[in-house]
């Protein structure tokens, strides 16, 4: 077996050294996410749109995927 | 008999993702995992996330690129309900894409490339070229130096700081075969120290980490030393 590359290794600390931040960042309510992001200019009706064309090109299945913006 | 219909639930519980399946999602693919995501609010987790790219990127425009890329790393990667929630899910592809660390294997790539190819099909978007290959190549061959690098300041900062202890625990990592990684009670007992230096030097290491993020991001760095 190989061992692990320098670039598995350094994946591996980033991933470690951001679980606080992450962790905190999704503990962040949706409402509170709304307010903020609009606040910094984020158009939340249009936000959601992308979002529900996601699941609506998913669940419509014989559609191709779009990317997601 | 019940289990049978509790193990075919939980076979559908969850999506994989592109890169294990090695191809793009059949439709019944897609509908399930549309039904998954929109069970758990989607929309509204994607908000959080989209929350934590912009102070990650500082910028919309960095916001949304961030975000889009994590939707497409989730596609690839999957998620599993059972075992993180959605908007943890989105927040940690969120940080690895900021961070650059979300890697992918030749398989993963081909699995994108099927993703591609659909996008052509609807979107008009152009399958990658050879050039295109040899962009990527090219990054790929940058991601190994760019690790490498970074590694090596780590080194650095724990050599200035005298911190034996994650010395030890980079040169294990470096050393140890891909299977074998062991566990910080394995390297505590392979160096004679008790694990609980092993767990504080975790911390010193993720400040050492988040240090260097933040010194690429051109960002000042303040955090309290603790341990």
């Amino acid at each position: 077996m190989p061992k692990r590359s320098p670039e598995e290794i350094w994946r591996q600390l980033v991933l470690e050294a951001g679980e606080d931040e992450i962790e905190r960042a999704a503990n962040v309510s949706v409402a509170q996410a709304e307010r903020e992001l609009a606040e910094a200019g984020f158009d939340i009706a249009a936000e959601r749109a992308t979002a529900e064309a996601l699941l609506r090109d998913l669940e419509s299945a014989a559609t191709p995927l779009r990317r997601p913006r | 008999m019940f289990w049978i219909p509790a193990i075919a639930l939980l076979a559908i519980a969850a999506f994989v993702g592109t890169d294990r399946l090695g191809r793009p999602m059949t439709d019944e693919e897609k509908r399930h995992f549309g039904a998954l995501l929109r069970e758990h609010d989607y929309p509204g987790a994607r908000l959080v996330a989209l929350r934590f790219a912009y102070t990650l990127a500082r910028g919309r425009a960095g916001a949304h690129d961030l975000m889009g890329r994590a939707d497409l790393r989730l596609i690839r990667l999957g998620w599993d309900p059972g075992e993180i929630p959605l908007v943890k899910r989105l927040c940690r592809l969120v940080w690895s894409e900021a961070t650059h660390a979300a890697g992918e294997t030749d398989k993963a790539r081909r699995a994108e490339e099927g993703f591609l190819r659909e996008l052509e099909a609807t979107e008009g978007l152009s399958a990658q070229s050879i050039e295109q290959q040899a962009i990527e190549r090219h990054a790929h061959n940058e991601a190994h130096t760019h690790a490498t690098r970074q590694i090596e300041k780590l080194r650095e900062v724990f050599e200035k700081a005298g911190d034996e202890v994650n010395l030890f625990w980079l040169k294990c990592s470096l050393e140890a075969e891909a299977d074998k990684v062991p566990s910080l009670r394995q390297m505590a007992a392979g160096s004679g120290r008790d694990v609980t230096e092993f767990y504080a030097a975790a911390k010193r290491r993720n400040r050492a980490v988040r240090r260097l993020l933040a010194e690429e991001r051109g960002l000042n760095y303040e955090e309290e030393e603790d341990s």
